[in-house]
C-alpha cells in the first residue's frame, strides 16, 4: 500500500466491560484492569450455574464480560427514537447508535464530509440476541406452555390454562406490532445510516469472531474504491443468552478455572463478553487534505478461509499464515517492524498453540540480533471474548497502542505458553514505552472467527514524532505509565519490614530482595522496634536501603526510603497536621483519594475562579486529607495551620461545627477579600534579616516569620520597590506574591469588621483536636469570645509560623504532616534542622494523591505510629458514594435491557382449582415392576402415600391459587421431609404431615462447630466451662434455618423473600438446646416457620429470583472515615463474633444516617447477613452516646435477588437508619455485590441494650475493667446501670459462673437485682484488689463466690481463694470491701442518685463509731465502727476523726443507715 | 562539616569546587544523606537530592560565606525558570562558580 493508499482511523467509539467509552477502554487496559466478573442474576439465571456438567442447560462457567450501569443508559431523545420503540428493539442497535454518535463526535463531527459518501460496516453475528428471545418467549414458549397444560390438566377450562399464556405472555410487556422492526438484524447498521442521514452502504456481516476485521476490510475496500469518502466500521455482540453460553459449555470451551489467560500456559477456554467498538476510517489523504485528527493508519489488511480443512475447535495454521501474509503483502511491510501483536488470544489451547504457531510461520523465531522481543497480548485477558465485536476491542486497543507509543500489559500470562519461546514475541505485565522496533511503530490485530475464516490488519504509526497526534485528548505516553492520578491505577507496592535492629533488618532485606522488587505490598512482618520502609522498590532503592541499614541512622523519606532503629512516635513523640494556606499554585489531584476511600469530594461553588478556587481546593484538600489519614489510622495529636490554613485546621477540629464550614466559606470568599495598593514578597531570609532590610521604609512590615529561611514582607507598592533595590544589594531572592489580600498586617484593619461579623455569626465549640494559633504560639482559647477575638487578630497580627514550630518542637511534637501541598514541609525542616523530626506532605503536584498518602503513611508507620496500611491495598470505597453525577441530557433515559430473564408468572394468577380436584399423581411404583426389591418397594410405597398426603393437603390449604406444577411440589415436600430426617444434626419428632415439617434441631457444639464463634462473652483462655461463653445461633442463622426448611417443602422453587422475622429468645448451645423447627406451607409460594418460642418468619417463595432492582440507598449525610478500622473491629472486642463470623471487611464510611461497607461472604451459615448486621451495630456503637450494644430482635423484610455470592465475594453492604428509638434501632440495609443488589432488607431493629460507657468496656474488656467504682476508702461501690431485665441479663451472664447462675436464676426478680449487685460488688472488691497487688487481667468469672452469712462472701477457687469479702446492698447499689468489716446498708432512697451517694459515702469515711448520723434527710442512721477490725478499709482510719472514745455496739459491724425522706 | 578554608594554599581547580558544594550540600541536607547518595556534575539538585526551594536559599548562603560577595547565587538563581531550576546538575553550579571567581 502506497502512501495515497492509507487509510487514516480519525474517531473511535466503544463499549466494553468496565468501559463506557474509549478514554476508559484505554486507560483500563494500560492499567491492567480485569474487567470479568460473576454473571450478574438478572443477566443469567443462577439456576444455569447449579446443574451437572453435559447437561444441555448447565453452564460450566459463571463468569463473564458484562457491560453494566451508566453504559446501558439511552437517551431515545437524543437519536430522535421514540422510548417506546427502545423497548422492544434490539437493545444492540441503541448500543450501536449510541457508540456510533461518540466515534462520529470523536472524529469532529464530520461535518465537512458529504454525507451521503459515508458508509457503516458492522460486525455482528446471528444468535438469539435480547429482543429476539422474549419474542420467542412470547410466540413459541407460551404455546408450550398451554400445550403442557392441556395435557396435564384435561378438567380444567381452556379458559383460565389460556389466562395463564396470557398472563405469560403479559409478563414480557406489551406487544406492539409496530416495534417488530427492531428486531430486524441489519437495523444495527441501518440505525445508523438513518439517524445520521448517512447515503453509503449501511450493513452488517457474521464472520464469527473475525466479523469486526472483515467489516473493517470491507470499509477499507470501500475507501480505496472510492465507493465512499468516510466509512464507520467495526462490531457490536450484545448477546448474552444462555444458548450461545450453553454452546460452549457443551463444547468444553469456557474457562472453568473463570479466568480467561491468553497465550498463558494454564489457558482454560474463553469467557464471553460483549460490547460494541467502532472506527471512524478515511483515506489518509483526504484527512489530512480536511485537517482531521488522525490517530494511527491501516497500511495493510489480508483475509484468507481455511479452505476444506477447517474444523471448529481445531483452527488451522494455514489459513491464518495466509491472511497475515496478504496483509503484508498488501501492506508492503516487512513482518519483521512490527512492535506489537494484538492475538486472536482465545485462551483455548487450541487456538492460542494455532495462533503462535502461524506467528512463529510469519514473523519468524527471536533473534537477540534483532533487538528485544517484540510483544504479544490480548485484550480478551481484560474483558473476555465479545465475539464479532472482539476484532474491534482488539484494533481499537492496537491504535491506541501505536498513538501513545506505549505497549499494553496482558494479563494471567505469568506463566506463558511453551510455545511462545519458539516465537519472536514476549508478554508483558505491565504497560512498557514502545521503543522497538525502530522506524514507525506497527501493530498486526488478528482475529480468526470459527469455521475457519482469518484476518489480520496491520495498523501504522501516522507521522514520525512519537509525541500524540493533534488535539489529542488522551494523556501522553509518559503521563500514562507511572503513577496515574486516576481511579484504580493505584497500587501500593512497598518493602515493610520490622526488626530488632538494623541488622535484623539487614538479614530480612536480603532475603526477600530478590523476588520482591515489583512485587505489591505484603503488610508488614516481623516484629521488634526498627522499621524500614521501601515505596515503589527498585533495585536501586535496595541497594540504598541496605547501606542506611548499615549505617543504622534514621532515615526520613529521601529516595523513597524511611528507616528508624526505634522511631519517633515509638519515643512518645506527638504528631501535628499543618494546614496550609492559598500558595500560588495548587496542583495536587485528590480525586483518587477521594474514590479510594469513598469520600466525595464537594466541587468549588460556582463562580469562583482565580484565588478564591484556589482557597476552596485547599481547603477541600485539607479535609478530603483529613479523612484520608483518619481512615488510615493516622490521627493528629495538635494541629496548626498557616495563614488561612488556620481555618481549615478550625473546621477539621471541629472548632468550627463541620457542617458550618460551607456557610463560613461562601459567607467569607476569603479569596475574593483584597487591599488595594499592597504587595506582599517572600524573602530568601529570616525575619530578623527582612526587619533589617526594610528598617525606615515607609508602610512595609514583615507579615510571615515562616523560617529562618524564609519571611514574608508587605507593603505599599512604592516602598516594596525600594524594598527590592535594598534586596539585592544584599544579596536576598525575593519573590513577589500573586496576592493583595493584606492579611496579616495593618493594612487588613478597615476590613476586620467584615469578618469579626461573619466570625459572630459561627456557633462555635471546643476543638476535638488541639488547635494552635500562629498568631500567639498557643492554643486556641476555649472561650467562645476569645476565639473571635483571635481570629480578628489573626488577619491583622503577623503569623508567626517559625516561632509555632519552635513551639509544638517544645511540647514534644516530632512528626508533622502537612495537608495538602505548599511549603510547610520545607519550613518546619529548616526550622528544626538537625533535630530530630520528621515533615512530611500529605499532597504532592508530582505524584498521584495515593501515590503521595501511600508514602505518608510508611513513613509515619515507620516512626512507630499503627497504620492500617492494608488499607491501601484495595479501595475503601462505598458503593453508593459515586452515585449523584448528573449529565446533560436529552430529556429522559432508558435502561438498556440486554438480559432475557424467565417469566415469572403473576401472584394472581390462578386455575380455579378446588381442594381434591387435582389428579393423583402418576404411580411411579407400578412401572417399576419386578425390577424393585421388595424392601425399596415399601420404601416408595411410604413414600408415595406421604407424598399423596401432601398433595392433598397442599392442595386443601390452596385458597385460591394452584399451579399446574402442584403435584410435583406436593410429592417434593415428603421427600424433603425425609431427607431432612436424615441429617446428622436433626432427629424427626413426629412423622412430618403434609406440607408441614417437624424436626427437632439439637443445637450444640457438635452439630454447629461454629457456634464457638459466636459467643457473647470471652473468658479465660481454656475455660472448659462452654455455658460461660453463651455460644448463641445468630438471628441471621435462625432466619437461614427457617429458609432452608421452606425449600425443603418447596425445593421446586426459591426463597425470594422472608418477612414478618422475630425473635423471641436467645437460642444457645451450651448446655446444647433441643428446638422444634416448624415449616407449615400456608400456600403455593408462602411458608410459615418457626424455631419453636426461638424465632418465626414467613417465608415466600417463587420459581425464579424476581428482577434485580437498582440500588437505592441514598448517598450517606455527613460521611465520616469510620474511627475504628474492621480488624480493630474484632481485635478490640468491639464485636465478640470469631473467625467464621468476622466477615466486615471494610467501613468506607460512617454518615449521620447509617454506614457503607464491604463484608465478606462468609461460607459459614447466616455469617454474610451477620456481617450486615455487625455493620449496622457498629454504626451505633460508633455514634451513640450511650445504649451501644444492640442485638437484633425483628426484621420486617429480607428479599433476596440472587444466591449468596461465593465465599471469599466482596459484598458492598449499606446500611441506612430509618429510626432510633431510646430502646429500638430500625435500618434498611442493601447487599450489593458485582454492582447488583442481592439482598435488600427492610426494616431491620436492633434491641438496644442499657450500656453507658464503664458498662460498655466493661463488656468488651472485662478481664482489664471494673463495673464497681473504687473509692478512696477501700471498698468498691456499684450502682445500677440497667432498667430492663434484657439488659440485666447482659451483665448477669458477664458476671456469674453457671453455678452462680442457676442460684440466681431461682430468686425472684427483686431479689435477682440485689444479689447481683452483691455479686458484682464483691467480685469487683476482690480483682481490684488483686490488681493493686499485681496481678494481671482477671475476668470475673475468675472469683467464684459462695455465701458467709448475710453480710459476707468467701472466694471458693482461683487466684483469690479463700478471700472474705463483706457485702452490702440496696435498691440500686451494692459495696463491697474485701476484709472483714461488715457493710449493712438499710436504705437508700430514691430520687437523685449522686446525691444519696455522696452523703453514704461520708458516712462511711466520717462518721463516728456509735454517733447519731443527721445530715440533711436522715433521721436515724447509725454507724458502728472499729478501726482495728477492718484493716483492709485502710483509708478510712486515717480519714477517722482521732477522738472517738465511744464503745462501739457490735465490732465487727459497719452499719450505714439512710432513711427516705417522708 | 567544616569547609576547607579558600584561603589555604591549594588552587581552587574544578575539583576542588566540586569538593566544595558537596561539602555544601551535607550542611544543607544532612551528612548522612550525601554519605549515601553519590553525587557528581551530573547529580540533580531537584530530583537526585530532593532540594528544596527553602533549601536553596540556605544553600546561597553556604556559597556566599564560603567564596564571599563573588557568588551571588540570589541573582543567579533570580535568572532562572523554574524549569530550569528543576533541571539543575551539580555540574551547571560547580560551572558558575569556577566563572564567576576570578
Amino acid at each position: 500500500m502506497n502512501q495515497t493508499d492509507l487509510i487514516a482511523v480519525i474517531g473511535m467509539g466503544c463499549v466494553y466491560p468496565g468501559a463506557p467509552d474509549v478514554e476508559t477502554f484505554w486507560d483500563n487496559i494500560v492499567a491492567g484492569h480485569d474487567a470479568i466478573i460473576d454473571a450478574p442474576p438478572d443477566r443469567i439465571d443462577p439456576r444455569f450455574f447449579a446443574g451437572r456438567d453435559g447437561e444441555a442447560d448447565h453452564l460450566t462457567s459463571s463468569r463473564g464480560g458484562f457491560v453494566q450501569g451508566d453504559a446501558l443508559t439511552f437517551e431515545p431523545g437524543r437519536f430522535g427514537i421514540m422510548p417506546v420503540t427502545v423497548e422492544g428493539a434490539e437493545p444492540d442497535q441503541m448500543m450501536a447508535l449510541k457508540t456510533a454518535a461518540a466515534a462520529v463526535d470523536d472524529a469532529g463531527g464530520l461535518d465537512d464530509v458529504p454525507h451521503e459518501r459515508i458508509g457503516v460496516v458492522l460486525g455482528r453475528g446471528g444468535y438469539l440476541t435480547p429482543a429476539l428471545a422474549r419474542l420467542d418467549q412470547r410466540v413459541r414458549t407460551s404455546n408450550q406452555l398451554l400445550d403442557t397444560l392441556r395435557c396435564l390438566l384435561p378438567e380444567v377450562e381452556d379458559d383460565r390454562l389460556v389466562a395463564v399464556k396470557e398472563a405469560f405472555a403479559g409478563q414480557l410487556g406489551d406487544f406492539r406490532p409496530e416495534s417488530a422492526i427492531g428486531l430486524v438484524p441489519n437495523l444495527a447498521a441501518s440505525r445508523i445510516a438513518n439517524r445520521f442521514d448517512f447515503g453509503g452502504a449501511a450493513y452488517t456481516v457474521d464472520a464469527a469472531c473475525a466479523s469486526s476485521l472483515i467489516a473493517v476490510d470491507a470499509a477499507i475496500s470501500d475507501l480505496r474504491s472510492e465507493r465512499c469518502d468516510v466509512v464507520l466500521a467495526g462490531g457490536v455482540h450484545h448477546c448474552h443468552d444462555v444458548t450461545l453460553w450453553s454452546v460452549f459449555s457443551q463444547l468444553g470451551a469456557l474457562s472453568t478455572s473463570g479466568e480467561i489467560r491468553p497465550f498463558s500456559r494454564h489457558a482454560d477456554g474463553i469467557l464471553v463478553s460483549e460490547g460494541t467498538g467502532m472506527l471512524v476510517l478515511e483515506r489518509l489523504a483526504d484527512a489530512v487534505r480536511r485537517d482531521h485528527r488522525v490517530y494511527a493508519t491501516l497500511c495493510g489488511s489480508g483475509v484468507a478461509s481455511d479452505g476444506r480443512h477447517s474444523s471448529l475447535m481445531s483452527p488451522r495454521v494455514d489459513g491464518q499464515v495466509l491472511a497475515l501474509e496478504r496483509a503484508y503483502r498488501v501492506a508492503g511491510v516487512d513482518p519483521a517492524t512490527i512492535g506489537l501483536i494484538e492475538g486472536h488470544g482465545t485462551a483455548t489451547p487450541a487456538g492460542d498453540s494455532a495462533e503462535l504457531e502461524t506467528l512463529r510461520c510469519v514473523y519468524g523465531k527471536h533473534d537477540p540480533v534483532d533487538g528485544p522481543r517484540r510483544v504479544l497480548g490480548s485484550v480478551k485477558s481484560n474483558i473476555g471474548h465479545a465475539m464479532p465485536a472482539a476484532g474491534a476491542a482488539g484494533l481499537i486497543k492496537s491504535v491506541l497502542a501505536v498513538h501513545h507509543g506505549v505497549l499494553p500489559p496482558t494479563l494471567h500470562g505469568g506463566d506463558p505458553h511453551p510455545a511462545l519461546a519458539d516465537t519472536r514475541f514476549r508478554l508483558i505485565d505491565q504497560a512498557e514505552p514502545w521503543s522497538y522496533p525502530p522506524g514507525p511503530r506497527r501493530s498486526g490485530v488478528n482475529a480468526f472467527g470459527f469455521g475457519g475464516i482469518n484476518a489480520h490488519v496491520i495498523v501504522e504509526q501516522h507521522g514520525t514524532a512519537s509525541t500524540p497526534a493533534r488535539g489529542s485528548r488522551v494523556p501522553s505516553a509518559t503521563q500514562v505509565l507511572p503513577n496515574r492520578a486516576d481511579d484504580h491505577s493505584f497500587r501500593f507496592e512497598a518493602i515493610l519490614l520490622r526488626g530488632r535492629d538494623a541488622s535484623d533488618l539487614t538479614t530480612q532485606l536480603a532475603a526477600i530482595a530478590p523476588h520482591r522488587q515489583t512485587d505489591r505490598a505484603g503488610l508488614p512482618t516481623g516484629s521488634g522496634p526498627a522499621r524500614l520502609a521501601i515505596v515503589d522498590p527498585n533495585p536501586k532503592r535496595l541497594e540504598l536501603a541496605a547501606r542506611v541499614l548499615a549505617k543504622g541512622q534514621p532515615w526520613r523519606g529521601r529516595n523513597d526510603i524511611w528507616f528508624e532503629p526505634s522511631g519517633l512516635v515509638t519515643g512518645g513523640g506527638r504528631m501535628a497536621f499543618l494546614f496550609p494556606g492559598i500558595e500560588p499554585t495548587f496542583e495536587a489531584d485528590l480525586t483518587d483519594v477521594a474514590g479510594w476511600f469513598g469520600i466525595e469530594l464537594a466541587p468549588p461553588p460556582d463562580g469562583a475562579t482565580g484565588i478564591e478556587l484556589q482557597g476552596r481546593k485547599i481547603f477541600e484538600a485539607g479535609r478530603l486529607l483529613h479523612q484520608a489519614l483518619t481512615a488510615l489510622g493516622i490521627a493528629p495529636d495538635d494541629m496548626a495551620g498557616h495563614s488561612l490554613g488556620e481555618w481549615t485546621g478550625a473546621f477539621t477540629a471541629e472548632l468550627i461545627p463541620a457542617d458550618k464550614a460551607d456557610d463560613f466559606l461562601d459567607g467569607l470568599r476569603p479569596g475574593s477579600l483584597e487591599v488595594p495598593g499592597v504587595v506582599f514578597a517572600a524573602l530568601g531570609c529570616g525575619s530578623s534579616v527582612a526587619g533589617e532590610i526594610i528598617d525606615g521604609l515607609d508602610g512595609v512590615v514583615v507579615s510571615h516569620d515562616n523560617c529562618p529561611h524564609q519571611s514574608v514582607i508587605c507593603g505599599p507598592e512604592q516602598s516594596m520597590a525600594e524594598a527590592g533595590l535594598r534586596l539585592a544589594a544584599r544579596k536576598v531572592l525575593a519573590q513577589e506574591l500573586p496576592f493583595r489580600s493584606g492579611f496579616h498586617t495593618p493594612f487588613f484593619e478597615p476590613y476586620l469588621d467584615i469578618v469579626r461579623h461573619h466570625w459572630e455569626r459561627m456557633p462555635l465549640q471546643a476543638a476535638r483536636i488541639p488547635l494552635w494559633s500562629a498568631t500567639t504560639c498557643e492554643r486556641y482559647p476555649t472561650d467562645a469570645d476569645a476565639v473571635r477575638q483571635l481570629a480578628a487578630d489573626h488577619l491583622v497580627k503577623p503569623v508567626r509560623f517559625r516561632e509555632l514550630v519552635e513551639r509544638l518542637y517544645a511540647d514534644g511534637v516530632r512528626v508533622f504532616v502537612q495537608l495538602g501541598v505548599g511549603s510547610l514541609v520545607a519550613f518546619a525542616d529548616d526550622t528544626l534542622k538537625d533535630r530530630s523530626q520528621l515533615s512530611i506532605s500529605a499532597a504532592s503536584s508530582t505524584r498521584s494523591g495515593l501515590e503521595q498518602l501511600a508514602r505518608v503513611a510508611a513513613a509515619v508507620w515507620v516512626e512507630g505510629a499503627d497504620v492500617h496500611l492494608e488499607r491501601l491495598l484495595d479501595p475503601v470505597v462505598g458503593a453508593t458514594m459515586a452515585a449523584n453525577k448528573v449529565e446533560p441530557g436529552y430529556g429522559p433515559t432508558v435502561q438498556l435491557a440486554l438480559g432475557t430473564p424467565l417469566v415469572q408468572l403473576p401472584g394472581s394468577v390462578s386455575l380455579g382449582l378446588a381442594a381434591g380436584a387435582l389428579p393423583a399423581p402418576v404411580d411411579p411404583v407400578a412401572d417399576w415392576g419386578s425390577t424393585t426389591s421388595p424392601a425399596l418397594r415399601a420404601e416408595l410405597d411410604a413414600l408415595l402415600a406421604d407424598t399423596l398426603d401432601a398433595t392433598k393437603s397442599i392442595t386443601a390449604a390452596l385458597a385460591t391459587s394452584a399451579p399446574p406444577t402442584r403435584s410435583v411440589g406436593g410429592r417434593s415436600a415428603g421427600l424433603g421431609s425425609r431427607r431432612m430426617d436424615a441429617s446428622t444434626h436433626t432427629t424427626a419428632a413426629t412423622e412430618p404431615a403434609a406440607g408441614v415439617s417437624e424436626e427437632v434441631l439439637s443445637i450444640d457444639i457438635e452439630a454447629f462447630p461454629w457456634l464457638i464463634d459466636h459467643c457473647f462473652y470471652r473468658q479465660p483462655a481454656g475455660w472448659d466451662d462452654l455455658s460461660d461463653r453463651f455460644p448463641v445461633l445468630p438471628m441471621t442463622t435462625m432466619v437461614e434455618l427457617l429458609g432452608q426448611a421452606a425449600s425443603r417443602l418447596a425445593p421446586e422453587l426459591a426463597v425470594t423473600r422472608i418477612e414478618n422475622v422475630r425473635a423471641m429468645r436467645w437460642l444457645a448451645g451450651a448446655p446444647p438446646t433441643r428446638a422444634v423447627l416448624t415449616a407449615r406451607r400456608v400456600s403455593t409460594d408462602q411458608v410459615d416457620a418457626a424455631i419453636d418460642g426461638y424465632v418465626r418468619a414467613t417465608v415466600h417463595l417463587a420459581p425464579s429470583p424476581p428482577p434485580t432492582p437498582e440500588p437505592s440507598a441514598r448517598p450517606l449525610n455527613n460521611p465520616l472515615p469510620s474511627p475504628v478500622g474492621p480488624g480493630n473491629l474484632y481485635a478490640d472486642h468491639w464485636m465478640f463474633h470469631g473467625p467464621s463470623f468476622q466477615g466486615v471487611r471494610s467501613i468506607a464510611a460512617l454518615g449521620d444516617d447509617g454506614v457503607d461497607g464491604t463484608i465478606e461472604s462468609l461460607p459459614t451459615p447466616g455469617a454474610w447477613l451477620d456481617n450486615a448486621g455487625q455493620l449496622y451495630g457498629w454504626w451505633l456503637m460508633a455514634t451513640a452516646e450511650s445504649d451501644f450494644l444492640a442485638l437484633p430482635q425483628s426484621i420486617d423484610r429480607i428479599e433476596f435477588f440472587g444466591p449468596q455470592p461465593p465465599p471469599g465475594a466482596m459484598v458492598a453492604t449499606t446500611v441506612r437508619i430509618v429510626e432510633v428509638q431510646p430502646r429500638t434501632v430500625r435500618a434498611d440495609l442493601e447487599l450489593i455485590w458485582n454492582g447488583s443488589l442481592c439482598v435488600r432488607i427492610t426494616g431491620w431493629v436492633d434491641r438496644r441494650f442499657d450500656s453507658d460507657p464503664p458498662l460498655w468496656l466493661m463488656l468488651r474488656e472485662s478481664e482489664h475493667h471494673l463495673l464497681a467504682s473504687p473509692t478512696p476508702k477501700g471498698y468498691v461501690a456499684v450502682e445500677e446501670r440497667w432498667s430492663d431485665s434484657a439488659s440485666r441479663e447482659l451483665m448477669a451472664r458477664r458476671y456469674l459462673d453457671s453455678s452462680e447462675r442457676a442460684v440466681y436464676e431461682a430468686l425472684n426478680p427483686r431479689e435477682q437485682r440485689l444479689w447481683l449487685l452483691g455479686r458484682i460488688a464483691a467480685k469487683d472488691a476482690v480483682r481490684h484488689v488483686l490488681w493493686s497487688e499485681g496481678h494481671g487481667p482477671l475476668f470475673p468469672i475468675e472469683v467464684p463466690l459462695i455465701d458467709d452469712g448475710e453480710y459476707a462472701v468467701v472466694v471458693k477457687g482461683g487466684p483469690a481463694d479463700g478471700r472474705r469479702v463483706s457485702v452490702a446492698k440496696a435498691q440500686w447499689i451494692g459495696i463491697a470491701a474485701v476484709g472483714t468489716a461488715t457493710i449493712h446498708i438499710e436504705c437508700i432512697e430514691n430520687g437523685d442518685r449522686s446525691a444519696a451517694w455522696s452523703r453514704l459515702d461520708k458516712q462511711v469515711g466520717m462518721a463516728a463509731p456509735n454517733s447519731t448520723i443527721d445530715i440533711d434527710v436522715l433521721r436515724s442512721p447509725v454507724l458502728t465502727r472499729s478501726p482495728d477490725t477492718v484493716p483492709t478499709v485502710g483509708a478510712d482510719t486515717e480519714a477517722q476523726p482521732a477522738a472517738a472514745p465511744t464503745e462501739p455496739a457490735d465490732p465487727k459491724e459497719y452499719l450505714v443507715a439512710i432513711t427516705q425522706p417522708a | 562539616m567544616p569547609l576547607p578554608s579558600p584561603l589555604d594554599d591549594a588552587p581552587l581547580t574544578e575539583d576542588r569546587i566540586l569538593d566544595d558544594v558537596r561539602t555544601i550540600i551535607a550542611n544543607v541536607i544532612g551528612e548522612d544523606y550525601v554519605a549515601e547518595i553519590e553525587i557528581d556534575r551530573d547529580t540533580l539538585f531537584y530530583a537526585d537530592l530532593e532540594i528544596e526551594s527553602i533549601e536553596f536559599v540556605a544553600l546561597g548562603e553556604y556559597l556566599q560565606d564560603h567564596y564571599g560577595d563573588r557568588i551571588d547565587f540570589p541573582a543567579w538563581i533570580a535568572t532562572m525558570e523554574v524549569d530550569e531550576i528543576i533541571a539543575m546538575t551539580i555540574g551547571r553550579l560547580v560551572d558558575h562558580i569556577v566563572t564567576s571567581l576570578p
